[in-house]
C-alpha cells in the first residue's frame, strides 16, 4: 500500500509493496528491499507508524497525521483487517480512509489505465461491539486488471526515475543509509514489542492453566481431609484431630489462593471492552451489590460527582468494589467511612477513594499492590491479599496509575488516574 | 426396593467416585450406584439395559472422560430414542461458560460444578438425590 499523505509536499512519503519498502523523498524514488520478516504485514505497518509518532520523528506533520489514522478512527483492528483484505491486490484502483465527518485521512491510488471499469465499494468502520460508525473506507476495484499489468507499470516508473535517482543517489546516500538504518531499528523494535506481548500472553495462559490443573488434586485433599475430619473426629487422639484440622484449613486457604490467582489472571487475559461509562452509575451499582457488607459493618460511603469516560465497565466496577471493600475491611475503632471523589487533571481524571481506617506506613505503600502481599496477620484481617493487586492491574490496563497516600492511624487515600479520552491501544490477544 | 433411586455415575476419577459413594451412603435410602469409567462403557451399558428395568433413573455425567468425551456421550444419549428420556445431570470441574451453555444446548437436565470439600460435595449429592427421588417424577 502507498501512503499518499494529505497536505504533504514537506512530508516524507513511504510505501510498502509486499516486502519492499519504497521511500518517496524529494521526487526521488528509491527501492529498498528491506527484507523485513514480519508475520502480519498490517500490524507491522501500524507498529512502524506508531513508532514514528512516539519518537516525534522528523518526518513531517503529514506523515505524523497519517500515522495517527488508525488511532483517530478509534478502531485500529477493524481498519487493519479491512486494509489487509486489499493489501497487495492487483485489481485495487484506489482506497481512501475517511473519518465520520468525511475528511480524508489517507488515500492510496494506483496507476490506472484510462477507460477502465471500476467498482465502488464503501465500507463503514464501526467498533467491533457495535456503536456509532467512526469512519469509512472507500474502495474502487478494477475488475479488468491483472497483476502483470501492475508490475509492468511499476517497473516502468522505477526505470524512469532510475536515471534521476542515480544522479541524486550519491548526495542522498548518506540520508538513505540513515533512513534504512532507522527502518531496521524500527523493525527490530517492533519485533521486540511483539515478543514482549507474546511472552505476556504466555504467562497469562500459564497462570490460568496452572490454576485450573492445580484445583483437581486440591479438591481431593480437601474432600478426603474433610471426610476424615467429620467421620473420625474424637476417634483418634486430640493431636490427630488437630493435624487433620490443619490439613483442612490449609487446603481451604490454597483453594482461595488459586481462585484469586485465576481472578487475577482473568483481569489480564480478557480483552478490554472499552465503552462510554458513567463511573457514578458504576459506583452506585457496586454499592448496591455491597449493601449487606456495608450494613453489617455500619459503613458509610459517600461519593462526589463522578465523570463519564471510556473504559471497561465490568473492570471499573471491580476496581471500585475492591477499593471500597478495602476501605471498609481495614477499619479502625470508628465505624468505617469511605469517600469517593474525582477531579479533572489535564487529560486525566484523578479519582480518590479515602477511608478512615488503620492506614498504612509509608514504607509499605508500594507493597500493598503486590499479589498476595499482606501487611497484617490473616486472623486479624482475613483474605489473601489479592484485591489491591487486581485494582492495580485494572488501572494499568486502562493506561492509568494507582498509588496510596497514608499514615498509620490516619486512614488511607487511594488515588488512581484514568484517561479522559479513552484506553490505550492493545495488541489483539489470542 | 422399588423406591431406591438408580444412579449411573460416568466418571473416570476414582477419588470423585469414592466421594460420591461416601456422600450417597449418608442418604436416608441409599441409592443404587452403577459406575462407568468411560463414555463408551456408559453407552454400552445404557443400551444393553434399555429395554429392561435396570436402566438408571438418572445419569451423573462427568465431562472430562477418556476416549469419548462427556459432551459426546450426552449427544448420543439424546440422539437415541430409547435413551432420550433419561435425565442427565452434568457434574464437572469446568465452570467455563462454553461447557455450561453447550451442555444445556445438548439437552442436559442440569449442570453442576463439582464442589470442593466433602461438606459441599455431600450437600450437592444429597440435593440431587432428594430432588430426583422425592420431588421430581421420573419417566
Amino acid at each position: 500500500m502507498t501512503e499518499a499523505v494529505p497536505g504533504g509536499a514537506e512530508a516524507l512519503r513511504w510505501a510498502r509493496f509486499g516486502r519492499a519498502l519504497i521511500l518517496l523523498f524529494a521526487g526521488l524514488t528509491l527501492l529498498l528491499g528491506a527484507g523485513l520478516t514480519v508475520s502480519s504485514g498490517m500490524r507491522m505497518r501500524l507498529l512502524l507508524e506508531r513508532s514514528f509518532l512516539e519518537r516525534g520523528e522528523t518526518i513531517g506533520a503529514g506523515a505524523a497525521r497519517a500515522a495517527y489514522v488508525p488511532l483517530s478512527l478509534e478502531d485500529e483492528e477493524a481498519l487493519a483487517e479491512l486494509a489487509s483484505q486489499y493489501e497487495g491486490r492487483s485489481d485495487l484502483a484506489s482506497l481512501r480512509v475517511l473519518d465520520d465527518a468525511g475528511r480524508q485521512w489517507a488515500a492510496y491510488a494506483s496507476p490506472h489505465p484510462p477507460g477502465a471499469r471500476t467498482l465502488d465499494v464503501e465500507i463503514p468502520i464501526a467498533p467491533p461491539r457495535g456503536g456509532a460508525v467512526v469512519g469509512r473506507v472507500e474502495v474502487r476495484m478494477d475488475p479488468a486488471r491483472i497483476s502483470r499489468e501492475v508490475s509492468r507499470q511499476f517497473a516502468a516508473s522505477v526505470a524512469i526515475n532510475g536515471a534521476l535517482a542515480l544522479l541524486i543517489a550519491a548526495a542522498g546516500a548518506a540520508i538513505v543509509r540513515k533512513l534504512t538504518g532507522r527502518m531496521r531499528e524500527l523493525a527490530a523494535e517492533a519485533a521486540r514489542v511483539e515478543e514482549l506481548r507474546r511472552s505476556n500472553r504466555e504467562l497469562e495462559e500459564f497462570a490460568y492453566i496452572a490454576s485450573h490443573d492445580l484445583q483437581a488434586p486440591l479438591r481431593k485433599i480437601a474432600g478426603f481431609a474433610q471426610l476424615l475430619q467429620e467421620r473420625y473426629a474424637g476417634r483418634l487422639d486430640s493431636e490427630a484431630d488437630d493435624h487433620i484440622g490443619r490439613i483442612v484449613a490449609g487446603a481451604a486457604r490454597m483453594q482461595r489462593l488459586i481462585q484469586d490467582l485465576l481472578a487475577y489472571s482473568r483481569v489480564g487475559s480478557r480483552q478490554l471492552r472499552p465503552e462510554k461509562v458513567e463511573t457514578g452509575e458504576v459506583l452506585r451499582q457496586v454499592l448496591s451489590d455491597l449493601e449487606p457488607l456495608l450494613r453489617e459493618s455500619g459503613a458509610k460511603v459517600t461519593a462526589g460527582p463522578l465523570p463519564a469516560l471510556v473504559g471497561d465497565a465490568g473492570q471499573l466496577g471491580q476496581l471500585f468494589q475492591n477499593l471500597v471493600t478495602n476501605g471498609v475491611k481495614f477499619r479502625g475503632d470508628k465505624p468505617p467511612e469511605v469517600a469517593v471523589a474525582a477531579r479533572r487533571e489535564g487529560a486525566e481524571w484523578l479519582f480518590t477513594v479515602r477511608d478512615n481506617g488503620i492506614g498504612i506506613e509509608p514504607q509499605y505503600a508500594d507493597q500493598v499492590f503486590k499479589m498476595f502481599r499482606r501487611l497484617n496477620a490473616p486472623n486479624a484481617y482475613p483474605g489473601t491479599g489479592i484485591g489491591l493487586a487486581v485494582a492495580r492491574k485494572i488501572v494499568e490496563r486502562h493506561g492509568g496509575r494507582i498509588w496510596v497516600e497514608s499514615r498509620p492511624g490516619e486512614g488511607a487515600a487511594f488515588r488512581f488516574t484514568l484517561s479522559a479520552s479513552g484506553v490505550p491501544e492493545e495488541a489483539p490477544r489470542g | 426396593m422399588a423406591d431406591r433411586l438408580r444412579i449411573m455415575l460416568v466418571d473416570d476419577d476414582e477419588d470423585d467416585v469414592r466421594l460420591t459413594r461416601e456422600a450417597l451412603k449418608e442418604c436416608a435410602v441409599a441409592p443404587d450406584l452403577d459406575v462407568a469409567s468411560d463414555g463408551e462403557e456408559a453407552l454400552r451399558r445404557l443400551r444393553a439395559d434399555a429395554p429392561g428395568g435396570a436402566r438408571p433413573d438418572i445419569v451423573l455425567l462427568d465431562l472430562n472422560l477418556p476416549r469419548l468425551p462427556g459432551r459426546e456421550v450426552l449427544r448420543r444419549i439424546r440422539a437415541e430414542p430409547s435413551l432420550r428420556a433419561v435425565p442427565v445431570i452434568v457434574l464437572s470441574t469446568s465452570e467455563a461458560e462454553d461447557d455450561v451453555a453447550g451442555c444445556y444446548e445438548l439437552g442436559a437436565n442440569c449442570y453442576i460444578p463439582k464442589p470442593v470439600g466433602f461438606g459441599e460435595f455431600r450437600r450437592v449429592v444429597r440435593a440431587i438425590e432428594e430432588f430426583w427421588s422425592t420431588v421430581a417424577r421420573l419417566p
